[in-house]
């Protein structure tokens, strides 16, 4: 479990990354986010949530293809490690592992 | 389509970012700007400007190139160990270089504090921002001169008559009066002031009222002369009685003791009087606007310009001219007090001592030059010692040591000795140099600076000037070698190039510039000593005396004596005293300098005739209606026959019965300006003056001064012999010159040890290849010539061009500064040269002695 601990915003930016692949790129993943969580995020935030991802190992990176709207600069594009998708599987596990030990009684909101 | 992002913000984004990571984030950013630009052009651009500061991240921005960042105390520590241990390896190198830098230091730091306590002299007065000295230009002849004096009455009428003014002060000199203390008469000067005095200035009062003025008969005296009237005690209410110029004698009682604050106050006072003792003096009727007051200072109120009162000026102004056409008022101006002494040099009958802006320029340029001269020693010696140290700077290049790095390294052993030989200067300094300058010069230099800004700025700026002149230049080229070719032995130590030979022949015209500049001005002071007077002035003495009855009495004791060749009396006297007059004749009027005499007083001085005659004593109208005139007076006048022309002056009609040759009666530096002489009863003499035979002058002085308390019981014995009539002139003059000559000395030492330094060094370098020579058969005088050869023809060259340099300037002084020519002598030059040979062989004497002592073996041996 230690090691592999992931903040709330770094799990949602890993968690795209994996959604948008092979296409993951910190204006794809920002753009991503705003549509499906609706959290609107600044750039250079997600620069240094995918650059802290990628310094822990949980991603790796390649340069793409130059594209015209970036004035012929290449894409940095990311992509998911084998310990990425551990420390995924591990809190998703951790979550439905917590999830299911709510007794049901909890989860009823009948009057008594 | 090409739509670019503001530009400003695109080049900061490239400038700050990681080159690793730019590319991503500049794309991004673009594709932003791209994508919001087809929706909203200045928003895109907003956007994009956001970005690029929100990307201003510490992980995106650029770090410097280096790896030692962490590293750099324990490498800045390693450099001082490394440097600390080079200076103990060469202890003789390194003690001529600090010591060079320390004396040359020492000197700045004297300078320095002259001129700083100089340009901050009266900075004690608490209401120094509000005072303003009151200038008057006159006009004297076709010229308009400053004045110190204004006139008597403008002083009350603008504080009387202007809100501005809070109060004012007048200043009038008294005289030098002979003072009483019980037996004792000393004489003294004493300024009349008004009551106002210590309002207006914070001179500080020791003891007694904090009004001390305001009784006509108080007198206020300061510290010092309160001790040596009084000793230690108390001096409140002891009786001084003063005689005054009219021969009236009256008490005063000191009312308080004052600090003169004699560091820091431009003006020195030690007694003052209410100023109401000059106008009783004066008569109260003669107090007019054509009255004269020394100085007049106004303390205005808070928030007022002297421009205030700027307008009523013109209406005193011409109250002045009516009553006084003879010095016309022109204008008044007004000086903040803290500029008086700045400006004193060029205030005729200023009270502050002055000190001409050209001396001081002179002497900071000189002493600069020392500084320099200084560095450049330093940078030759350094360079010449790479030799020995080409391996480690190999070495630690080779371990990865970067450029950067050996600079650093060099700057830091640098800056170790330049801190040293700053903390030695500043010893030098406080023990010797400025005890020195005090001694010679009339002011105290205290040793404090004016204030710890100005300190701080002071030490900080030398020793980063020292530091970077010294060591840039050596630290640069050491670290440019190539590493390899250093370890393979290739690389040649650069003793040879023409860079470092220019560096050393520049070191040497420098210090043959300052030598022989400063012998050059030494040898002025010579000139000056050995000019003649125009008379003579051996044996000959003069007393100042008052009234006739006292002539008489002198009259009746030295003509008694064998010894005495010839007495006179006199109102003025040569180097005493003399009165502007305004000559007119047919042709001209002119400003003369006008010595009313007795008969004999000529043949007494020795004053030399031209052509005509003499003063008469048995030519009834010789007493009335004749005159001598100098030949500056003739010349003046534009006559080829100056004999029995008429002149008139004072109202009175003269006629010139001879002319005498121009004879010296102010200082040697000043122009020889026209004078008259003429003939005055005897109840106006005011000296007596008197020529023994030779070497019985003493004699003749013993005798009257010791009958001087019967004739004179209420005066000072003020007698001198003629030849210290301008010592002052020549107190300065010595002092000036033995300063030059402490200049020259130290230029002369610092060449020497420059020069001692380097030879040696650059001859250890060669010990090997002199070896060999002497192994091979070559004799001490082939060696000695090898060894002294490439150095004499530097320095020889560099003697020419110095010497020429130094002559120029010196000449270029001459003629701005002094009015008559002189000569240049050519003795500095054969001093100067002389030395520099001499210090020369001697170094390479003792590497020569070196070579033929020591067995060839041991020096080719070791690797």
């Amino acid at each position: 479990m230690k090691g592999y601990y992931l903040g709330e915003l770094e799990e949602l930016v890993l968690l795209t990354v994996g959604v948008l692949f092979p296409e993951a790129y910190g204006i794809s993943v920002m753009d991503e986010i705003e549509t499906q969580v609706g959290r609107s995020l600044n750039i250079s935030a997600v620069h240094s949530v995918l650059t802290r991802l990628e310094d822990k190992g949980f991603l790796n990176s390649k340069m793409s293809d130059p594209t015209e709207e970036r004035g012929g600069r290449r894409k940095r594009i990311f992509l998911l490690t084998a310990a990425g998708k551990r420390a995924l599987e591990e809190s998703n596990e951790v979550r439905n592992q917590l999830y299911n030990q709510i007794p049901k009684v909890a989860l009823q909101f009948k009057l008594v | 389509m090409s739509v670019k992002p503001p530009r400003c913000a695109d080049k900061f984004l490239t400038w700050y970012c990681r080159a690793d990571l730019l590319e991503e984030i500049q794309g991004d950013a673009y594709e932003l700007f791209k994508r919001t630009h087809q929706e909203n052009q200045s928003k895109a651009k907003r956007q994009f400007v956001w970005n690029v500061f929100r990307f201003f991240r510490l992980k995106n921005i650029k770090r410097s190139k280096s790896n030692y960042s962490n590293n750099a105390i324990s490498m800045l520590k390693s450099y001082f160990i490394s440097g600390f241990r080079n200076i103990s390896r060469n202890v003789t190198y390194a003690t001529i270089n600090i010591a060079g830098l320390a004396i040359a230091i020492a000197c700045c730091i004297s300078i320095f504090l002259l001129i700083d306590s100089f340009y901050n002299l009266d900075a004690f007065h608490k209401n120094g921002a509000r005072i303003y000295l009151l200038m008057s230009k006159v006009k004297i002849g076709d010229e308009t001169e400053n004045w110190a004096r204004t006139p008597y009455l403008l002083g009350p009428a603008l504080k009387d008559e202007n809100a501005s003014v809070e109060s004012m002060v007048r200043i009038q000199k008294m005289g030098d009066l002979s003072i009483r203390y019980e037996t004792h008469v000393f004489n003294e000067t004493l300024w009349g002031v008004d009551s106002t005095f210590f309002d207006v200035f914070s001179y500080p009062i020791l003891q007694g009222s904090s009004n001390p003025l305001s009784n006509k008969n108080n007198i206020v005296i300061s510290s010092e002369k309160a001790i040596q009237y009084f000793g230690e005690g108390n001096a409140l209410g002891k009786e001084l009685s003063v005689k005054f110029s009219d021969n009236k004698i009256q008490t005063f009682i000191v009312s308080a003791v004052a600090d003169n604050m004699i560091d820091k106050s431009s003006m020195r006072f030690t007694f003052l009087i209410p100023i109401s003792n000059y106008e009783d003096q004066k008569g109260k009727n003669n107090i007019d606007w054509a009255a004269w007051a020394r100085s007049t200072f106004v303390l205005l109120k808070d928030q007022h310009h002297p421009s205030d009162f700027a307008n009523s000026l013109t209406s005193y102004q011409k109250l002045q001219n009516e009553a006084n056409p003879r010095f016309e008022l022109r204008d008044v101006e007004w000086i903040p007090l803290q500029e008086v002494s700045a400006r004193s040099y060029d205030i005729v009958d200023c009270l502050s001592w002055d000190l001409h802006p050209v001396t001081l320029i002179v002497v900071s340029i000189i002493v600069l030059f020392l500084l320099l001269l200084a560095c450049f020693n330093y940078m030759n010696v350094a360079i010449a010692s790479v030799s020995l140290r080409l391996k480690e700077i190999g070495i630690r290049k080779v371990i990865g040591g970067s450029k950067r790095q050996v600079i650093l390294q060099y700057m830091t052993e640098n800056f170790m000795l330049c801190s040293l030989a700053i903390v030695s200067g500043t010893g030098i300094a406080y023990f010797f140099m400025v005890p020195a300058f005090n001694s010679l010069y009339p002011i105290n230099v205290p040793f404090a600076f004016s204030s710890l800004n100005t300190m701080i700025l002071f030490f900080g700026g030398t020793l980063l000037f020292t530091t970077l002149l010294s060591g840039a230049y050596p630290s640069f080229y050491v670290s440019s070698f190539n590493s390899l070719s250093i370890l393979k032995g290739k690389e040649k130590f650069g003793g040879k190039s023409l860079l470092s030979k220019t560096m050393l022949g520049l070191q040497f015209v420098i210090s043959f510039t300052t030598i022989i500049f400063s012998l050059l001005s030494v040898s002025n002071r010579d000139y000056f000593k050995k000019k003649d007077w125009g008379y003579q002035q051996q044996d000959v003495a003069y007393i100042p005396i008052h009234g006739k009855e006292q002539f008489f009495a002198l009259r009746d004791l030295v003509s008694q004596q064998k010894n005495v060749v010839a007495y006179a009396g006199s109102e003025s006297h040569i180097g005493g005293d003399d009165e502007l007059t305004n000559v007119q004749s047919p042709e001209k009027d002119i400003q003369v300098n006008r010595f009313p005499i007795g008969f004999n007083y000529i043949e007494t001085m020795g004053i030399h005739l031209k052509e005509g005659r003499l003063f008469n004593a048995a030519t009834e109208s010789d007493k009335q209606t004749s005159v001598l005139v100098n030949e500056a007076f003739v010349k003046k006048m534009g006559w080829s026959d100056p004999l029995d022309r008429q002149v008139t002056f004072n109202g009175g009609t003269y006629f010139i019965i001879g002319v005498v040759y121009n004879f010296y009666f102010k200082d040697f530096d000043k122009i020889l300006e026209p004078a008259l002489l003429n003939i005055v009863s005897e109840d106006r003499y005011n000296f007596f003056v008197v020529k023994s035979t030779v070497g019985t002058l003493d004699q003749i002085t013993g005798l009257i001064q010791k009958s001087w308390p019967s004739i004179a019981p209420d005066d000072a014995y003020l007698g001198h012999s003629q030849q210290e009539v301008f010592r002052s002139f020549y107190h300065d003059t010595e002092s000036d010159s033995k300063i030059m000559y402490f200049i020259s000395l130290i230029a002369l030492a610092l060449a020497c040890m420059g020069l001692f330094g380097l030879i040696s060094y650059n001859l250890s370098r060669r010990m090997k290849e002199f070896s060999i020579r002497k192994i091979f058969g070559a004799g001490i005088p082939h060696i000695f010539r090898l060894m002294s050869q490439e150095y004499m023809i530097i320095v020889l060259a560099a003697f020419m061009i110095g010497s020429a340099i130094g002559y120029y300037l010196m000449a270029q002084l001459h003629e701005a500064v002094y009015p008559d020519k002189m000569p240049l002598p050519q003795w500095p030059l054969v001093l100067t040269i002389s030395m520099m040979v001499i210090s020369v062989l001697l170094t390479v004497a003792s590497q020569v002695y070196r070579v033929v002592k020591e067995n060839p073996v041991d020096t080719l041996r070791s690797e």
